[in-house]
């Protein structure tokens, strides 16, 4: 149950932004927030996933792709235009950068933030320096 | 840009602050001051008015108002944001919500914001203060705020800071430790904490605590919007936040 200021807030955010964000109604998925970091040997992905517990995500791995589909803990309910929606899952098909090593892909999830680290290929044809 | 303030009444006797919030990391100033106005029951007094701006208007009690606000409860306002500030519209912005400061005699500028801390400790978030006069110093220490000391802030808070320490009124910009690129309630929560203690009013946390998972899902298009206007400036000449 929402309370007195979540519903106030929720109200600011529908007048700004009455577009949804890209969420999915008809399957009543929600699409997190998600954000690369490029390092030397890495890439880290986070992935946003609050009200999750970690034991409803799923991480698949496709030749080139992420897909990361969590269940709520509590379905978000998005009232607009006189209808409500009840949203149980979160669900993104994210592409993965080139040149990876997605053999070793860790993931790790804390404070409702999913973090999926992915090695960059290191190996290739040596080249002597004379 | 302009503001209109019709509602004001004349300078009080007693301390006035001035609150200022734009969605920035983690929607810090979005979501502390956003609960603030709500808890404290503050009044819309005006509006700062731009043509350029979002052509958006937000309603309450039956009339309109456009997305940047002026709040009132006594001798405490609050000028909010609910669109991120660019950089063209940085400028503007800055010298409205100076002239008002002038006008209405505000004896201090507040402007809550994060600080990106990727391996922050959630179990003791911290908040450092800059202050652009020395008076402030006090306020600091009587209020326990550690001292930002070395760091380099881009985007156009960095143009909000540039007037705010050109200006002749004293300013104290809080930076809260968060996560950039997710709004960070649980940041908030520290930041209303801190600005509770220096306006000196009672805030209660209790409503905020339980809904920072609604209020992460809730914020995620304003987030991704202010992402695009701060990547925007990141992709001309900005330089990369760094941060002691």
């Amino acid at each position: 149950m929402t309370s007195d200021f979540a519903s106030w807030f929720e109200k600011r955010m529908n007048l700004l932004f009455p577009h949804d964000f890209m969420d999915d109604f008809m399957h009543r998925e929600l699409v997190p927030l998600s954000h690369f970091i490029e390092k030397d040997s890495k890439w880290i992905l986070e992935v946003d996933l609050p009200g999750v517990n970690k034991k409803n995500i799923d991480v698949t791995i496709t030749s080139d792709h992420l897909i990361i589909k969590a269940k709520l803990e509590e379905s978000y309910r998005v009232s607009r235009y006189g209808y409500a929606t009840e949203f149980e899952y979160f669900n993104k098909v994210i592409g993965l950068p080139p040149h990876v090593n997605t053999k070793k892909i860790e993931t790790r999830f804390k404070n409702g933030i999913l973090t999926i680290t992915i090695p960059k290929l290191t190996a290739g044809k040596k080249i002597s320096v004379k | 840009m302009k503001y209109t303030d019709s509602k004001l009444k004349k300078s009080h006797k007693e301390p006035s602050i001035l609150l200022v919030g734009i969605p920035g990391p983690g929607l810090i100033g979005t979501l502390s001051l956003n609960y603030i106005i709500h808890s404290l029951k503050m009044d819309i007094i005006g509006e700062v008015e731009n043509p350029e701006m979002t052509p958006v208007v937000f309603i309450d009690n039956g009339e309109i108002f456009g997305p940047i606000r002026i709040y009132k409860s006594g001798s405490l306002f609050v000028v909010l944001s609910d669109t991120p500030i660019d950089y063209e519209l940085a400028p503007g912005f800055s010298q409205s919500m100076i002239e008002f400061a002038k006008k209405n005699e505000i004896d201090m500028i507040v402007l809550p914001t994060g600080i990106h801390a990727p391996n922050k400790n959630v179990e003791n978030t911290k908040t450092y203060g800059l202050v652009t006069n020395e008076k402030l110093d006090s306020v600091m220490y009587e209020n326990e705020i550690p001292k930002f000391l070395t760091g380099v802030i881009a985007g156009p808070e960095a143009i909000i800071l540039t007037y705010m320490k050109n200006s002749p009124i004293p300013s104290l910009i809080l930076f809260t430790e968060c996560n950039l690129f997710f709004p960070d309630p649980e940041s908030a929560i520290h930041t209303i904490n801190t600005i509770s203690k220096i306006v000196n009013r009672n805030i209660d946390i209790t409503e905020f605590k339980k809904q920072t998972n609604f209020l992460r899902l809730q914020g995620r298009h304003l987030m991704e919007e202010t992402l695009n206007v701060i990547q925007q400036e990141k992709e001309s000449t900005s330089p990369p936040q760094i941060y002691k």
